[in-house]
């Protein structure tokens, strides 16, 4: 059994206007040290499968499947005390507004320390320290005692991950972590999460609506459109030669080395020819 | 509901009560009577029915909130457009004057004017307006700030319209659906510093009655006729209670349409 | 926070007590009523009001009489009472203590009651914590304090006989154990000193009074605690929180609400603003020997000087409280504070 398994994932909001499917029979398999690329458009259901992992879709979504499990975790228990931050934690797309902006960076790091750790206060110190140089911040001291908004975006998101990690968990869902970040950083960003992975051996499921990104990083990758999979299979192979429409189209639509001067096609005029074909 | 109820009791007071001449100060034969079928509120110490003298209190009571209410908008709404229309020194001198006004513990600024004025019903409007127009100006001002760049007003401006044409014509219509809000929820609030106000001896001479004063007249009395001061202080609760409601809901409704 | 801010803060907050003190002073002097007549006496001869006017100084230009009574003003003497014949700065001295007693208890009751709730409310939006908060402050905000005052009375006093009517402490604890002066405020006095017995009965006095007090600010504090977290609890850093397995407590007592707390405390200007004009109906109402009591007498005996006075006191305690909660804001905020 893979160590994240999903299998036939649904979720259905439940709004004033009516239910709207948002991911419809959703089926993945991860194994563990993978980094496993979900990629789509926003609306595609990308973020809503991933937040089921962790409890986290709004209240009025109504969540279904076969399995639903992480690691030893059935998720179908909503026991999520075990799972959240001791098993799974989640990085997201905009680092500023994930940080909590009246606390220091090592105070919101300690509380997680002091949840899921038994580390007295001054373990709880050296522990943070390791951590903050772990993800590459430099001067550990001086970043702790900082504020959010007193560093760069690059160091808020190595923050973040750097929280992720303190709590100790083996997934980490990264929602778009780069797409808020310049082009420099987001490349350092995505080489931290990939020694990340070679030295901890953490399971990441990286979630952009970027190809270029998801192929310097992702092992696997799953095309996502309309809240199905449309596609899914080893990053290369799938990036290289897609099978489905509109993976081409969204291969299209990304710029290429030699592309330039030309106008790359969009991906809504040629969804337009992949929903005429099926109709 | 509670409101239109209220309303058309106290219009229609004089056909609600067979002891209309009492509701206006007329002594009756029967003192501090308990509420009964014939005195449903009983009746006070000079022998007036409580039913007629609430109804009759709420005139007074009703009408001096809602001129309070129109008062603060007339002074306030206007320094508030112009406040934020012309911006500058204007703004900042209507501002500071506000600033001052709002200084004052709110109650405190009615029952010190209050004092000066003197009883009557006039003074007792203008003792508790006085205090109030701040806030309709600091909303005007807002809303015209927020509205002054917009093209539809510099259009009027270049096509040569007058200052006071603009203000009056394009930006006062904006003005109007916050300041109804606040109106009614003030509405409320104004009902209960008008009674405080004659509570404390401050309000209208008697025997004209209105519900603070009645409830003053019934502390002789109370605890042993209880319902001498229950009476009018419940007829209070449940005007500001729907007032409050009301302008609580239109709040809300306001936000929603303020989001779409 | 840069010295800079808080000199701005303290030099609008002064430009703001001089104007209202010349507000206050120019009303009593452009209205009809005539001072010295008042200070004579009702039936005094013309020559006794002519004295009079010498006396106060009511002949000379306004200016100038504006100038006497702030410099007067300012060193604390506010002239003496034409009721009590006392300095007025004595009796207010006198006064306060009992006045704020009440008046902290219910900021206190805000602060302690009424913002954990606040907190639970947003904790489950549309629960019935939350519908409750809202009806709650809707209710408090339309009940006229001095009638729900009675209505304790007559409940807690008439019917159950569980609390005293009125009064800061029964006659036996005057005669028997009579409470050695210290602060002025008996309460604290009472414990200062030791005297339990006296502390008991001022504390049974004191829960009629405060309650009264305390409700429509814990009402208010609830619901702007619940509004101010509704916003913060929509944020991403609450949802990272709670991805990262942080306990629903401390997401919501520690994190959520040290963002919601500038918000929050805006709360403690207008209580105080509430429970201040509220004690002046409250303490008629109990009897209890406060600044409201006597400004309700002086108001009954048109004695200007002391209305003119309390407004002044009431005012200026009024500006520094909100100065105080401006800072505190300020100070919260580090993005604010170190800027």
């Amino acid at each position: 059994m893979a160590y994240i398994e999903i299998d036939n994932l649904q979720v259905v909001l439940e709004l004033a206007t009516g239910p709207l499917a948002v991911v419809k029979g959703v089926s993945l398999a991860v194994e563990k040290g993978e980094i496993f690329g979900i990629v789509g458009e926003s609306g595609s259901g990308k973020t809503m499968t991933c937040t089921t992992l962790l409890g986290l879709t709004p209240n009025v979504a109504r969540v279904s499947a076969e399995t639903l499990s992480v690691g030893e975790h059935n998720l179908l228990d909503k026991n999520w005390a075990a799972v959240r931050g001791r098993e799974v934690a989640m990085i997201f797309q905009d680092p500023a507004s994930a940080l909590n902006p009246v606390f220091t960076i090592g105070a919101q790091i300690d509380a997680v320390l002091r949840r899921h750790t038994e580390l007295n206060k001054k373990a709880r110190r050296a522990r943070l320290l390791e951590l903050l140089e772990q993800v590459g911040l430099p001067d550990p001291l001086r970043t702790a005692a900082s504020y959010p908004h007193q560093i760069s975006g690059g160091m808020q998101q190595r923050a973040l991950i750097a929280m992720a990690l303190s709590a100790g968990a083996n997934t980490l869902i990264a929602d778009e972590p780069t797409t808020a970040l310049d082009v420099t950083v987001q490349a350092q960003i995505l080489a931290l999460l990939k020694s990340l992975r070679d030295q901890l051996g953490l399971t990441i499921l990286f979630v952009s609506h970027d190809l270029a990104v998801i192929s310097q990083v992702c092992d696997k990758v799953a095309v996502m459109l309309h809240g199905e999979i449309v596609e899914t299979g080893p990053a290369d192979a799938v990036l290289k030669s897609p099978d489905h429409p509109y993976t081409r189209a969204l291969l299209d639509a990304s710029p290429k080395p030699g592309s330039r001067g030309t106008v790359l096609p969009t991906v809504a005029a040629q969804m337009v020819l992949h929903g005429g074909s099926h109709a | 509901m509670i409101i239109l109820c209220t309303l058309a009791a106290i219009v229609f007071a004089p056909w609600l009560t067979s002891y209309a001449e009492q509701g206006l100060g007329a002594p009756g034969p029967d003192r501090l009577l308990a509420p009964s079928a014939e005195h449903v509120m009983g009746t006070d110490q000079l022998g007036r029915d409580m039913w007629a003298r609430v109804l009759f209190g709420g005139r007074v009571s009703v009408s001096v909130a809602l001129l309070v209410v129109l008062l603060a908008i007339g002074i306030g709404v206007p320094l508030g457009i112009v406040a934020g229309y012309f911006g500058g020194w204007v703004d900042q001198i209507i501002m500071r004057a506000t600033d001052v006004f709002l200084a004052f513990p709110p109650l405190l600024l009615a029952i010190f004017m209050a004092a000066l004025l003197g009883n009557g019903f006039g003074n007792l409007v203008l003792a508790i307006g006085l205090g109030w127009w701040p806030w309709y100006t600091r909303i005007a001002r807002a809303q015209v700030v927020s509205l002054r760049q917009r093209p539809f007003v510099e259009a009027a401006q270049f096509m040569g319209v007058g200052h006071t044409r603009i203000m009056a014509r394009h930006l006062a219509p904006f003005v109007v659906s916050p300041v109804m809000v606040q109106g009614t929820l003030d509405l409320g609030a104004t009902i209960l510093t008008a009674a405080a106000l004659s509570f404390l001896g401050l309000g209208l001479a008697p025997p004209t009655p209105d519900w603070g004063q009645i409830i003053a007249e019934g502390r002789a009395h109370f605890p042993a006729r209880w319902w001498y001061v229950t009476f009018p202080g419940l007829a209070i609760f449940l005007v500001a209670l729907a007032f409050n409601l009301l302008g609580d809901s239109l709040r809300d409704a306001q936000k929603t349409e303020g989001h779409s | 926070m840069g010295f800079k801010v808080l000199g701005k803060r303290l030099l609008m907050a002064c430009v703001v007590i001089f104007c209202v003190s010349v507000l206050t002073f120019l009303a009593t002097r452009i209205l009809p009523t005539d001072p010295a007549a008042l200070y004579a006496g009702p039936r005094a001869s013309t020559a006794k009001i002519e004295e009079a006017r010498l006396r106060l100084g009511l002949d000379k230009p306004l200016v100038l009489q504006y100038a006497q009574f702030a410099g007067k003003a300012l060193t604390g003497d506010f002239g003496v009472s034409y009721r009590t014949r006392q300095p007025i700065s004595k009796d207010i001295k006198k006064f306060l203590p009992a006045t704020l007693e009440l008046v902290f208890i219910a900021m206190l009751m805000a602060v302690v009651v009424g913002i954990p709730l606040g907190v639970l409310a947003a904790s489950k939006p549309k629960g019935c914590l939350d519908q409750i908060s809202r009806l709650g402050a809707i209710g408090m905000a339309s009940f006229p304090v001095f009638w729900i005052a009675m209505i304790f009375q007559l409940v807690f006093f008439s019917w159950l006989n569980w609390l005293p009517l009125s009064g800061q402490f029964s006659r036996e604890t005057m005669l028997f154990n009579p409470i050695t002066v210290v602060t002025g405020f008996n309460s604290i006095d009472a414990i200062l000193s030791g005297n339990w017995a006296a502390l008991s009965d001022v504390a049974r006095h004191l829960v009629l009074p405060a309650l009264t007090l305390s409700l429509y600010p814990i009402a208010l504090a609830m619901r702007m605690t619940r509004s101010a977290m509704g916003e913060v609890m929509q944020e991403h850093y609450i949802t990272t929180a709670t991805a990262m397995g942080l306990s629903r407590r401390e997401i919501l007592f520690r994190f959520a609400l040290k963002n919601a707390l500038p918000q929050t405390i805006t709360v403690l200007g207008l209580t105080f603003a509430f429970s201040l004009t509220g004690a002046v109906l409250v303490e008629v109402i109990f009897a209890w020997p406060g600044i409201g009591s006597y400004v309700t007498a002086a108001i009954l005996a048109v004695d200007f000087p002391v209305i003119m006075a309390v407004t002044l006191v009431g005012t200026v305690i009024y500006v520094l409280v909100n100065l105080l909660v401006d800072l505190a804001q300020a100070s919260l905020d580090p993005r604010v504070a170190l800027s």
